[in-house]
């Protein structure tokens, strides 16, 4: 990266504000089970207790420390969109840039592939492989990512056939470089821009995913999601919960898609001159 | 002065030219709604409609039967009176000649004795013909059915359930399941059935204005799917709703008015003894020992609930037998149960045996009393119970319909399922233990095996006295208790509440609609 870049980016609120925020959530999401007072499957505890010292977010329907749950369910959601977004971004990336390099016949076959990807709708995939085969929340989060690259796919290759172009990668192979030492040492560096925006993307969709399939009940309902504590909290609609159990995970929720929105349109704008001059 | 009565008269020509106009719109505005959270029970017809309690409900309202029952018992329907002739073993029913189909055609003796053929070429899963012998109209209004072997169900079952079809239509009808036709839906029920969008889970349907027990009291019948009860009843987008017990205080408070049911539907654990290790009796009771019942109903319905009977019949029924062998929760006995069937704790305190570790997948559903779909605990707080006496169980929650499908078709190794009619005619034991009378049944265990138990349940079939009936209904609860072909979980507490300014007064009935249906949806509310 540039130092520029780097200067740019470390004067950018939405940079600070997303790496911030992004920081602390991760945090709790990677210490969870430091930080958690209970095991989120405890059962052990007065059902509906209100926020108490011993409880800060209260007791659900069903015995359960709120905050636990919180604090696992954010590191499972969050955990799937990381998942998700480095599977989609390797994909992409490989996809993108062998289509780039060697064009002709791999560039077409790749290109067009990503087509018909790209028309299959995710969600109907995600919702009736969930619904039929049950597979694990790993499984789901790499399914979500074969259905899910293309976009960074068709972003690596636009970008790497500009850079294959240019004089150094010329001279590179006039010295004699072989291929895969010009992808490793020239192209990949190179684009490291375009991974980060990619990443984020697909990380946000994924996050989102996780918790509206844990909300409709197609995923383990024993395995803490966001999305299932929401739907848990919904069904007790009618006390007044709301605000200890039922805006929290929201607003987790909220932030976590948020914080990787930030760092979205930061990268996007740093690395993308037509977006910084229309923003 | 002339003139002023002339304004006079035109004046009073014209308010009362508003009120004549006026009275019939308001009249035609006069609907009830009713909230249902799943919305899709098939269409209302016998072929057609889902096979469970809500999807009877709907078809009940256009198809009526000879019989039915209101708050107190058994009332006339299309039969004005009914005996029954023991030295014959024959049913003689005598019609009402006020009676119509939504056609006009009169209905007739024909008409019923071509519903049991019929059934009988097409079985009807709700009911049981194969005992009749035959049936024979005696004049127009006169249908004597004649048994070939005394049947102790007849009356809740033939009488009270089977829906009486037109000769007329039906008669060319050879693939009834597929027959969606207009006329498909042409009954003798108070209600004429006028639109079902399966997408958005709505019925629509019309009084029938020559219904032959009065005009019903409203003039549109409307089921809404809302998963909001409460809020559904407070905004008026429904009259009636099945509620969480924990809304009924709130809802009190609002104006509405609170009904509540006995204990007519019960949760209950499915089993697959085909398979081992469910194949082993000594087995199934060990899940009963370690499957601690009230702390299922503390942590996943706060409190509301009953645990039930392990003989399957609801602990309110008069043939309830006090003395059906009980399984208290004792974690310790279960897995004492299950190492001397072989298995030795491994590594991290699960059972195996042979090197494989005990493990099996619980398939959980969402499906509560009167057939509405709430989220519950229910799969994971026994999931958790089971770990703890070192049996591994992956849970796996569906929708459903897919559940039913899967106990259906043997596809599972253990499922929370639940279903209604325990608290109606005794012959729900035989629909819901033996594949003989309960195939078709999503929740029938399907256990055979057990001669003394196939004995018992024959013979309460063609028991017509009550009381020896009773005694051999106690041995059917006792040694289904003892067998656990499936393990009955807890009565959940079902409670309803409805805007009594409708002027309708909505009840439970007593052992259930028809067979035993415990939902608060009774047509008489709207007829009489």
């Amino acid at each position: 990266m540039h130092i520029s870049f780097r200067h740019e980016l470390g004067r950018d609120p939405w940079f600070i504000t997303g790496i911030g925020l992004g920081l602390v959530l991760l945090l709790l999401a990677g210490l969870g089970p430091v930080f958690s007072p209970y095991d989120p499957h405890d059962i052990s505890f007065r059902p509906l207790s209100p926020p108490s010292a011993d409880h800060w977010l209260g007791v659900n329907d069903g015995g359960m420390d709120i905050f636990s749950e919180l604090l696992f369910g954010m590191r499972n959601t969050a955990g799937f969109g990381i998942l998700a977004g480095f599977t989609a971004l390797f994909l992409g990336v490989a996809v993108g840039l062998a289509a780039a390099w060697f064009g002709g016949f791999t560039d077409q076959i790749a290109m067009r592939l990503a087509d018909v990807v790209l028309a299959v709708p995710s969600v109907m995939i995600l919702i009736m492989a969930a619904s039929l085969f049950r597979p694990s929340p790993v499984m789901l989060a790499v399914i979500l990512s074969i259905i899910s690259w293309p976009t960074t796919a068709k972003a690596i290759r636009s970008q790497a056939l500009v850079v294959k172009n240019r004089l150094h990668i010329h001279a590179a192979r006039q010295a004699g470089a072989s291929g895969i030492y010009i992808l490793a040492r020239h192209l990949l560096p190179e684009l490291f821009p375009l991974y980060l925006i990619g990443f984020a993307a697909k990380a946000r969709m994924a996050m989102f995913m996780e918790a509206s399939l844990a909300f409709l009940g197609l995923l383990d309902p024993a395995r803490k999601s966001l999305g299932i504590i929401i739907s848990f909290a919904l069904k007790y609609y009618y006390m007044d919960i709301w605000w200890n159990w039922l805006l929290p995970p929201v607003i987790l929720l909220s932030l976590l898609t948020m914080t990787v929105t930030f760092l979205v349109i930061s990268l996007e704008k740093v690395f993308d001159p037509r977006l910084k001059e229309a923003l | 002065m002339k003139r002023s009565i002339l304004i006079l008269a035109n004046v009073l020509f014209a308010v009362l030219f508003v009120c004549i106009s006026a009275t019939p719109a308001v009249s035609q505005m006069r609907e009830i709604r009713i909230a249902d959270s799943r919305g899709d029970w098939g269409y209302p017809n016998p072929f057609l409609h889902y096979p469970r309690g809500p999807g009877y409900v709907r078809m009940s309202w256009v198809f009526d039967t000879l019989i039915w029952k209101d708050q107190n018992g058994y009332i006339p329907a299309l039969a004005r009176s009914w005996s029954f002739d023991a030295e014959n073993l024959a049913f003689t029913f005598i019609l009402n000649p006020e009676a119509r189909w939504h056609d006009g055609r009169p209905l007739t003796s024909e008409d019923v004795s071509f519903t049991i053929q019929y059934f009988k070429k097409y079985p009807y899963l709700w009911v049981t013909v194969d005992d009749i012998e035959r049936a024979v109209a005696e004049g127009a209004y006169t249908v004597r059915i004649y048994l070939s072997r005394p049947y102790s169900a007849f009356l809740p079952d033939v009488g009270g359930t089977m829906p009486i079809l037109p000769k007329h239509i039906w008669e060319s009808v050879e693939n009834p399941h597929t027959y969606n036709d207009p006329r498909a839906f042409i009954g003798s029920g108070p209600f004429i059935f006028r639109d079902f969008n399966k997408t958005k889970g709505t019925y629509l349907y019309e009084a029938f204005t020559d219904y032959y027990q009065g005009r019903p009291k409203v003039d549109r019948l409307i089921y809404v799917r809302s998963g909001k009860p409460m809020l559904s009843l407070q905004t008026g987008e429904a009259d009636l709703a099945n509620i969480m017990p924990g809304m009924a205080d709130e809802l009190r408070k609002k104006g509405m008015t609170v009904i509540r049911d006995e204990r007519g539907w019960n949760k209950k654990l499915m089993i697959n003894h085909r398979k081992p290790p469910f194949n082993e009796r000594s087995f199934r009771q060990a899940l009963a020992y370690a499957v601690n019942r009230q702390e299922i109903i503390d942590k996943s319905h706060l409190g509301f609930g009953t645990p039930a009977s392990y003989g399957l019949l609801s602990i309110d029924h008069e043939m309830y037998n006090p003395k059906t062998p009980f399984y208290p929760h004792d974690a310790e006995k279960a897995g004492e149960i299950i190492e001397s069937l072989g298995y030795t704790r491994g590594n991290g305190g699960y059972f195996e045996k042979d090197g494989c570790p005990l493990t099996f997948e619980l398939l959980s559903s969402n499906i509560t009393v009167a057939g509405e779909i709430v989220s519950d605990r229910d799969g994971e707080v026994i999931k958790k119970q089971l770990e703890q006496i070192g049996i591994n169980v992956s849970l796996v929650n569906m929708e459903q319909a897919t559940t039913d499908s899967r106990i259906k078709n043997w596809e599972f190794d253990i499922a929370i399922s639940g279903h209604g009619g325990i608290s109606g005619d005794p012959r729900i034991l035989n629909e819901m233990i033996s594949s003989q009378y309960g195939a078709g049944s999503v929740n029938s265990a399907r256990y055979d095996i057990d001669p003394e138990l196939n004995r018992l349940m024959e013979a309460q079939m063609v028991e017509m006295d009550q009381q020896k009936r009773k005694n051999t209904v106690y041995g059917i609860q006792e040694l289904y208790a003892i067998d656990l072909p499936a393990i009955s979980l807890y009565y959940p507490d079902a409670v309803a509440a409805y805007n009594p300014v409708k002027g309708i007064c909505w009840f439970y009935t007593k052992g259930g609609i028809s067979k035993g249906i415990p939902i608060p949806q009774n047509k008489m509310s709207l007829i009489k």
